[in-house]
Parts: structure tokens; sequence; C-alpha cells
């Protein structure tokens, strides 16, 4: 009835989710407490009064998502790169094995799954940045470093599901079209 | 029928996927921009009262109104005496 791909990306997405949120608070906190200003707490969050404390704590606080976003994708595609299931080097997965750490190596399914929340929060993060940007609520190097993570983060995804799908390719049956031998006679 | 209601269980899935991936985005916001109002001097301070009234539906003080009915008369009594200019 539940559509397992569904129930996947949600487990998949809690953990992130919750990650981003607490680093958006602590990075605003810490932020505003090491340059000194001092922002009233209300019922809506943080609120600045200087139009330039805001623009600084706010640029640095996306800045530390985008870290943690960045840090979150490179865990997962060095995952795909190095430990995924399809094409692990045999020596790693044995000494891996041999280290009881083999939960590391994982599927397609659980590796693109992750990988997809990963990339999707990143876009959503670029298209917010895009318009705090516009808004003049963002410093325009942090729009940029958010546009190039996003971007090197997901050609190199591409390039892992890329070399999946080659090797799916190579490992199934190849099966010849060309059936001008079975009509020849005596072999019908 | 299964197959409506499994569609409608994936739907509320979709949702609350959406959902926990708008929790963060959503925090995006909670940091605030709230400039208090800077003026020059006092008289530059709006508030209401010194709007434009609406004068068309305010009553004439009794005063005021006996003023302009006296200060009319006088005129027409004074336009009818005088002599008409060629």
């Amino acid at each position: 009835m539940f559509s397992k791909v569904l129930i996947k990306l949600i487990d998949r997405a809690i953990v992130p989710a919750a990650l981003l949120l607490t680093m958006r608070i602590v990075s605003i906190v810490l932020i505003s407490r090491y340059l000194g200003f001092t922002p009233e707490v209300s019922k809506s969050g943080f609120v600045f009064e200087s139009p330039d404390d805001y623009l600084m704590v706010n640029s640095y606080s996306t800045l530390f998502m985008v870290g943690l976003l960045v840090l979150g994708i490179a865990y997962i595609i060095i995952k795909s790169f190095a430990f995924h299931e399809s094409h692990i080097k045999p020596a790693l997965s044995a000494k891996l094995f041999s280290l009881r750490l083999d939960s590391i190596i994982q599927g397609s399914f659980h590796l693109y799954s992750e990988g997809v929340i990963w990339l999707s929060y990143a876009y959503l993060l670029l298209i917010v940045s895009a318009i705090m940007l516009l808004s003049n609520f963002l410093y325009l190097w942090v729009f940029w470093i958010t546009l190039a993570a996003t971007i090197g983060s997901t050609s190199l995804f591409i390039i892992d599901v890329d070399e999946e799908i080659r090797i799916k390719k190579a490992v199934g049956a190849e099966y010849d079209d060309d059936k001008n031998l079975l009509s020849q006679e005596g072999l019908e | 029928m299964s197959t409506l209601i499994k569609v409608l269980t994936n739907s509320v899935l979709v949702i609350v996927l959406l959902g926990i991936m708008a929790i963060p985005i959503g925090s995006m916001a909670i940091i605030r921009l709230d400039e208090k109002a800077s003026v020059l001097s006092a008289q530059d301070v709006r508030t209401d009262e010194n709007q434009i009234p609406d004068y068309t539906q305010r009553e004439v003080p009794k005063d005021v109104e006996d003023f302009i009915i006296k200060m009319e008369k006088e005129f027409y009594q004074s336009s009818e005496s005088a002599p008409a200019q060629e």
C-alpha cells in the first residue's frame, strides 16, 4: 500500500532536516555572540535592528548551512565512489569485513535515496539564497559558493550514477537482435 | 477502490516528505530585520492625529455656524444696498 521509495525518502529526510535546523539556530547565536551583536529574541525569532548586522549574520549563517550540506553530500559521494556495493574493490571489501565495518558498504537504493534528499536540500537552499540575494539580505559571494557547491555535488553524483548504469549494462546478458540466422532454411 | 486508497496514502506520504523538507528552509525566516523609524526631527513623525481630517463628515460647531450666517447676512445686505455701478 505504501510506496517503498517514499518511506525510504521520508526516513532519509529527517536527519538532514534536523541537522540543518540546528545548524541555522546555533550558527545565528554563535555568529551574533562572536561579532558582538545582540539580536532581540521574540516569538518570530531573532530580530535585528541594523541592516548591516542582519546581512552579516544571515550570510555567515547561510554559509554554515551550505558547509553542512557539502559535508553531508561529500559523505554520500565518498560512499558512492568507494563503498558502493556494485563496484567496491574486493580488497577493500575484505578489509571492511575483517574490521566489522561492512555496514559502510551500501546498495544503490540506499545511497541514491540519501543523495536525492541531500541534493534537494542543496537546490532548495540555492533558491532561497537567490531570493535573499535579490532582496539584499545576502552577500553575493555566499550565493556563488552555494551555486558552486550545488553544481559540483550534482556533477559528482551524476558521474556515479553514470558509472552505475555502465556496470549494470556490462553485467547484464546481451542478446543478438539479428534474426537473419534464424530465418535461414533448416534452422527454423 | 484499492488503487484509490493507494493513491491517497501515498499522497499523504508525499505531503509528509514535503513538510519535512520545508522545515530547514522555513528556518531561514527565523532571523528578521526590524528597522525602527528614524526621523530627522519631531515634526517628521507621522501619527494618526496629524493625518488630514475629513471635514465633509464633521459637524460644524454652533458658534462657527452662527458667525458664518451673520457674515453672509451682512454681505447680502451690503451688496443690496450698494448702488449699481455702470
